[in-house]
């Protein structure tokens, strides 16, 4: 063959292949555009009121089930630094935890202190979203009624959780400034609010739970999902603000109306661990299960009574105990622990894991409303 | 005519001799310049075992086999020469230095060229400076072997990558690793799958000339690996290597107190607390006090009931008291570290075909307790001219490994690393008898002790020596990489090549914690596995065209385009409660704790193209462009181009120079151009973006991203200049390179205030610069018959620097970023000492006006910026010296400069507030009345929180390493040619085997960012190995 010819074969073969790769590559170029498989884009979001109680049902899993530590998996670590700066409670302070906040040197653990401020203002920001987003989405008006509605008052709870932690009592000064207040879903150009006083963080919490109130009417919470937000917790968020405010008769008022369908434990509860949204004086709590079990890691700390609990740090302090006369019935939960070199520890037997590790979180029960209301009462000389 | 015919016999055999005779070859070898004789010159008839070797006066003679042959000649250090002979000719052969030869062969992007040849700036590690080394991964082989590279290996866990920078630090949140290529194109595998035997060369690619054609994701560098291939028209070799060694830890872990100093140390940190408790009590009450609370505190007492209190109220040990057992956890911990590795090659070819075929078995095992790695390695590559005009190749491996990878770097208390740093010696590994023999159980066997008595510091419940065996966290990898390549050469100056490369890997993992002892005991155990699939691919189409001018002027310009596609799907799921121990597999658990699994995309499509020019190959020119695609970017966004020019002079082909007598090579290079990074961490980044988080069985999302509709490539602009030259016939070559990087647009988390919702956004914010010297100089001071010696070093100097940042500040606990900083700049209280007058730790605080005084309050001192972690000057040296057949080589690997925050040791210096806690040696040191000027603070069980962050545990990082030593010794080449032998080589060789560092305990080798988390320390290997090829 002649040497051209080859040449001009070749170059046929060459050119066909050049062909193809060039339409691959064309034909490659929308290959470019993938998609998540673990995320999904804002823009899918917001136009059915049904996607959209996606984002709530999804930040209420956040807030509670998200770990930042082992010591803070979630919302519930807000509450156990709570239980442990307050004066029941008596921490074993060589255990892994709640030291810093049991000796008040929370200012050393910088991810305890982000852990809070991230949970709270991202369920800000999130209920934000859907708050500003929801009316113009299509669905039933009793559906974005209900959405809507449950999403004040958990953007409420953020605050109120904000303003109690980071600021003194409204009584003590309501224009001291608190934390900055975002009512309008973040975007890229949002900067950082400057701090609103306690009053201005109060009034938002009383009108977004005023307006939960209205929007809940007609809805009837499944007795199954205790974390879903209905009146009775409206009710109950709105006796803990009026109470931090000083409104005695407003916060006795909701208090008593939080708690009239959720009777008493009975004597036998208290000996089953605290650990059951079904329990029948919890208007509020967080359900948990095997594959979601994040909040569960609390009972490690205040479990003190099961095998499997890892730190069971949370011992009773011994001047609680005198607290209870001796036929008190929570009288029998407590324990001298009695082992070697932990002399002075006194478990507290009442929360327990159940078998599978899990362990259900308690956020508002009858007991507390009934105390509301008491203080309530007392502070208003009508007792 | 009988005698005509016997005479005409007589006179072809006659020839026949004559002719034999004829066959015969001598000549003399050279060096090449100085023109002296080489002496010991091996010399071989190709494709036989036949040879000889020069005389001290370089000469030889061989006789062929026919007419006509090839010789080889070869000499250690010199390149290998071939040379066809006809017999009875007189040869004189030149042989020139391999080491210091610029005409040696580099790998570069999508191909080869002579190293004096590039514009661009490539170090190439060789076969030689690899094998050998006791390495499973082959990234630990690097340290201190080129310039510009730093290595830093932060987990000694068999099985483990180290992690490489080269030429400094150029992103901040993107990924600063260097892109790694294998065999001449992007690879998306596990390195610890490649055995570092089936390695040829390691070329490094630094600046934007050499590295720009992989543009897109060159930014950091690019080190291209590139495994052995078959050789043309040579007999098979067969070459095995085995080796066999032991490992222990490099360094020692921090030293610990004794008992008795323990039980008296802490007896004063009791008596110290009673007395501030109980002002009213005497010296003798307090006391007497602490001699009694310490074994209630501590939960034990080793020196047994005839001293019920060791400790008397004077603080002394009681006289007669000694302790009945000291059970060193760190022996407990750790395991007989055996390393075994086999390999076994094939290396041939025809004309036509080449291949190379091989195999290799790993099986090493860390020094903690369960750790180990194997492999089961194999590789074919193969290359065959099919036609005139068509070559095809395909290389093919394939690996399984497994690694045992219990927790090794966590501050979990699971950590088999860090666990005997937890539980003092006092502490029994197995249960006592108080008289100090041990408990049995019904079988006569030992029985764990897992101190159920012991404090909460000293991990109350828990026995890791006990569990470790019992539990499994596997890593098992199946990996296959494949690399095919069609040329066609369609003018003698025009080819074509398409190259098809994909890299799968499927991870399966298997954590299981055991239903019997520990953690696990109370909740029947549990399991989780996963399993992942990576399958990456990429398809590239190059056209060449070459072309030399008979005037001296050469043209090399290529063309062409590349897809990338890269998919990961992943399968997860866990159980618990195991119906009966012995069981491993999740069926056998009851409760399923939960499923899950994800995948991932992403795709490159690039176009690129190169020229290059040269004039008699004195002056040489390129110039390169690329452009990208990026799945991660926006589509508006997601294209970005990068370019490059190089040039080079040889001032030594000049007149002017050329006859120089001392100076054989003298090379200025210089380059600039820009490459790129997309490799944010996300795959995704563009849109607002929602995660994916249910609730109790409904669907739900939470906001995970904002929109960053405008993100794009962040790119890197690099500046080289270069000079290389060779002194005395290149007997002493070097290289001196000065670079400057920039990197601009920088992917960065700009830190919002948390308070949006979003803590940080992703921006093309802020600019990074690295400049440095990098200094490579390659020597042969001793070349004699008998003796060689051959030195290398290499220094890098450089220094990183934060030029814009979108804020003034970015802090994080212990480091700050800040203009005119470098990334890695801790930011810490400063130490004051201890207060002389009553112990108290002190630091410094600064008021307003910049005056310092000493406080005792941590939160009320001030944080200031202290050195960085990076180093000032990293490198290494390596020596080789033969000796007739002897060979000795070392290579120390040194970094200079940058601190490192130690955290691992602060939990062995409590000042007695955890209780039971072990201590480190230094500890004895504290404070007292009598020892009043010291760096230890008071003994109490207090916390005096003086353990917190601080320049107190800022240590420097300067180190240098004896990284490798090995001796060998090579059969001579006439004995092994008589046992049918073409090389046998018998080695001893170690790995780390001495470190030099200031601060005991410590192993140097921590991260790049110059903090510990409780890691593996560095193992020192010795081996013994034998190399074959026959």
């Amino acid at each position: 063959m002649p040497l051209l010819n080859i040449i001009k074969m070749k170059t046929k073969q060459i050119t066909t292949l050049l062909w193809i790769s060039a339409l691959f590559f064309f034909g490659c170029k929308k290959e470019l555009t993938t998609t998540p498989t673990t995320s999904v884009p804002e823009s899918l979001i917001y136009g059915t009121a049904e996607n959209i109680e996606t984002v709530l049902n999804g930040t209420w899993s956040y807030m509670n089930d998200t770990y930042f530590t082992y010591a803070n998996p979630g919302y519930s670590s807000i509450l156990r630094t709570s239980d442990v700066m307050g004066g029941d409670i008596a921490i074993i302070t060589n255990k892994y935890g709640y030291r810093d906040a049991y000796e008040y040197t929370l200012a050393n653990n910088q991810t305890r202190l982000g852990a809070f401020w991230t949970i709270l203002y991202r369920v800000i920001n999130n209920t934000n979203n859907i708050i500003s987003k929801i009316d113009a989405s299509t669905g039933t008006a009793e559906k974005k009624a209900q959405i809507k509605g449950q999403a004040y008052a958990l953007r409420a709870n953020s605050y109120l959780n904000l303003v109690t932690y980071y600021q003194f009592n409204y009584q003590v000064n309501p224009q001291a400034k608190a934390v900055p207040v975002y009512i309008e879903p973040s975007s890229a150009t949002t900067d950082g609010n400057p701090k609103s006083t306690v009053e201005q963080v109060y009034q938002l919490i009383i009108s977004d739970l005023t307006e939960a109130e209205k929007l809940l009417l007609s809805y009837q919470r499944p007795a199954t999902t205790k974390y879903k937000i209905n009146n009775d917790v409206v009710n109950g968020l709105l006796a803990r603000a009026y109470l931090n405010m000083g409104k005695w008769d407003l916060a006795a008022q909701h208090a008593l109306e939080a708690k009239k369908n959720y009777p008493y434990m009975t004597e036998a509860d208290y000996s089953t661990g605290f650990n059951e949204l079904k329990n029948g004086e919890w208007i509020w709590g967080h359900g948990q299960r095997p594959d979601q079990s994040t909040a569960s890691y609390s009972f490690h700390y205040l479990d003190t009574s099961s095998p499997s609990a890892y730190y069971y740090s949370f011992m009773a302090d011994p001047n609680f105990q005198k607290l209870f006369d001796s036929h008190d019935i929570r009288a029998k939960l407590f324990l001298w622990d009695g082992l070697p070199s932990r002399e002075g520890y006194l478990r507290y037997q009442k929360f327990k894991f159940r078998a599978d590790q899990t362990a259900d979180i308690v956020f508002m029960r009858a007991s507390e409303m009934t105390l509301i209301a008491a203080e309530s009462y007392a502070r208003n000389v009508e007792l | 005519m009988k005698t005509k015919l016997f005479f005409l016999s007589f006179l072809f055999f006659f020839q026949l001799v004559n002719a034999q005779q004829n066959y015969k070859v001598t000549g003399r070898v050279v060096e090449k310049g100085t023109n002296l004789p080489l002496p010991g010159v091996n010399i071989l008839i190709k494709g036989s075992k036949a040879g000889t070797s020069t005389d001290q006066s370089g000469n030889f003679s061989i006789t062929l086999n026919k007419e006509e042959e090839v010789l080889s000649f070869s000499f250690l250090g010199f390149s290998r020469q071939e040379v066809t002979v006809k017999a009875g000719s007189t040869l004189n052969i030149i042989l020139g230095d391999l080491s210091n030869s610029l005409d040696e062969v580099v790998v570069v992007a999508y191909g080869t060229a002579k190293k004096g040849d590039i514009t661009g700036s490539v170090s190439q590690i060789n076969s030689e400076q690899l094998q050998n080394r006791q390495v499973s991964n082959i990234t630990k082989a690097l340290q201190g072997l080129a310039p510009g590279i730093q290595v830093v290996s932060s987990s000694g866990q068999p099985g483990t990558s180290a992690n490489v920078r080269i030429r400094g630090v150029g992103s901040i949140n993107a990924s600063a690793a260097p892109l790694y290529v294998v065999d001449g194109n992007p690879f998306s595998g596990d390195l610890s799958s490649l055995n570092s035997s089936d390695i040829q060369s390691v070329s490094i690619l630094k600046d934007a000339a050499s590295s720009a054609l992989y543009g897109s994701r060159g930014a950091n560098g690019v080190i291209i690996i590139t495994t052995k291939s078959g050789k043309r028209n040579d007999q098979t070799d067969i070459t095995a290597n085995f080796s066999n060694g032991i490992s222990k830890r490099a360094v020692k872990d921090y030293e610990q107190v004794t008992t008795d100093e323990y039980f008296q140390s802490y007896w004063l940190a009791v008596k110290n607390k009673q007395k501030s408790s109980n002002p009213n009590y005497s010296d003798a009450q307090a006391g007497q006090a602490a001699s009694e609370q310490i074994l209630t505190d501590l939960g034990i007492n080793p020196y047994g009931a005839k001293y019920p209190f060791p400790v008397g109220p004077d603080g002394k040990l009681v006289a007669g008291a000694t302790p009945l057992w000291d059970d060193n956890w760190g022996d407990a911990m750790e395991q007989t570290a055996i390393r075994t590795q086999a390999d076994l090659s094939f290396n041939g070819g025809s004309e036509k075909s080449q291949y190379f075929i091989s195999g290799g078995y790993l099986n090493d095992k860390g020094i903690a307790l369960g750790s180990g790695y194997k492999r089961y390695s194999a590789r074919v590559n193969l290359t065959t001219k099919a036609k005139a005009w068509l070559t095809a190749g395909l290389n093919i491996s394939a690996a399984n490994t497994l690694q045992d990878y219990p927790i090794s770097e966590d501050s979990n208390t699971g950590n088999v690393v860090n666990y005997s740093r937890l539980i003092p010696s006092f502490y029994p590994v197995y249960e006592r008898n108080g008289d100090g023999t041990y408990k049995t159980d019904a079988n006569g066997n030992r029985v764990f002790d897992f101190g159920a008595y012991r404090p909460s510091s000293a991990i109350p419940k828990s026995n890791l020596a006990a569990t470790v065996g019992l539990d499994k966290s596997e890593i098992l990898k199946d990996n296959v990489s494949a690399r095919t390549f069609l040329e066609a050469t369609i003018l003698s100056e025009l080819k074509f090549k398409t190259t098809y490369s994909a890299d799968f890997a499927n991870v399966n993992s298997h954590n299981y914690i055991n239903p019997l002892l520990g953690d696990g005991a109370e909740t029947k155990g549990s399991v989780s596995k996963s399993n992942s699939r990576t399958y990456s691919w990429t398809w590239n189409n190059i056209l060449t065209y070459d072309k030399n001018f008979n005037n001296g002027h050469h043209f090399n310009l290529l063309g062409g385009q590349e897809i990338y596609k890269y998919n990961y799907r992943v399968i997860s799921g866990g159980r618990e409660r195991f119906v009966l121990p012995g069981l491993y597999e999740p069926d056998a658990a009851s409760q399923l704790n939960d499923f899950g699994g994800s995948a991932l995309d992403y795709t490159l499509i690039g176009f690129f193209g190169r020229a290059e020019y040269d004039y008699r190959k004195k002056y040489l020119l390129s110039a390169s462009l690329r452009t990208d695609g990026s799945s991660r970017f926006a589509p508006a966004t997601r294209w970005g181009t990068f370019w490059s020019l190089g040039a080079s002079w040889k001032l030594s082909e000049e007149n002017l120079l050329k006859d120089n007598s001392w100076l054989s090579t003298l090379t200025l290079r210089t380059s600039y151009g820009a490459q790129g990074n997309d490799n944010i961490g996300t795959y995704y980044a563009y849109e607002g973006l929602y995660i994916i988080q249910n609730n109790l069985g409904e669907n739900g999302l939470v906001t995970s991203r904002l929109p960053t509709p405008e993100l794009k490539w962040e790119t890197n602009l690099n500046l080289n200049l270069g000079l290389d030259f060779g002194i005395l016939n290149d007997r002493i070559t070097g290289t001196v390179e000065y670079f400057d990087r920039r990197s601009r647009d920088l992917l960065f988390s700009r830190p919002k205030a948390p308070s949006t919702g979003f803590s940080v956004i992703d921006a093309n914010v802020g600019a990074l610069k690295n400049t440095g010297v990098e200094v490579q100089i390659n020597a042969t001071p001793v070349r004699s018959a008998n003796f060689r010696w051959n030195i290398s070093l290499n220094a890098t100097h450089y220094k990183n620097e934060i030029t814009s940042l979108p804020q003034a500040e970015i802090k994080t606990t212990t480091k700050i970023m800040r203009k005119g900083g470098s990334v890695y700049d801790f930011y810490l209280r400063e130490w004051a000492g201890v207060d002389p007058e009553n112990g108290n730790p002190l630091w410094y605080k600064q008021d307003a006006n910049g005056n310092k005084a000493t406080t005792h309050i941590y939160l009320d001192a001030t944080q200031h910026v202290q050195d960085s972690a990076l180093p000032d000057l990293t490198g290494g040296i390596s020596n080789t010296f033969n000796y007739k057949e002897f060979e000795l080589s070392a290579l120390f690997g040194y970094s200079i400069g940058g601190r490192i925050l130690d955290n691992d040791y602060i939990s062995l210096m409590h000042n007695g507030s955890s209780t039971g806690r072990t201590w480190s040696k230094e500890i004895l040191n504290h404070w007292t009345p009598e020892n009043k000027l010291t760096d230890v603070p008071r003994l109490t069980t207090d916390n005096l929180g003086w353990t917190q962050a601080s320049t107190r545990f800022l240590y420097s990082a300067t180190y240098a390493r004896l990284k490798n030593l090995t001796l060998g010794y090579s059969l001579p080449k006439t004995l092994a040619s008589k046992w049918g032998l073409s090389n046998l080589k018998v080695i001893l060789t170690g790995e780390n085997i001495f470190t030099f560092y200031g601060h005991d305990g410590m192993d140097p080798e921590q991260t790049i960012d110059g903090t510990t988390y409780y890691r593996y320390p560095a193992m020192r290997t010795l081996s013994a190995g034998v190399n074959l090829t026959f």
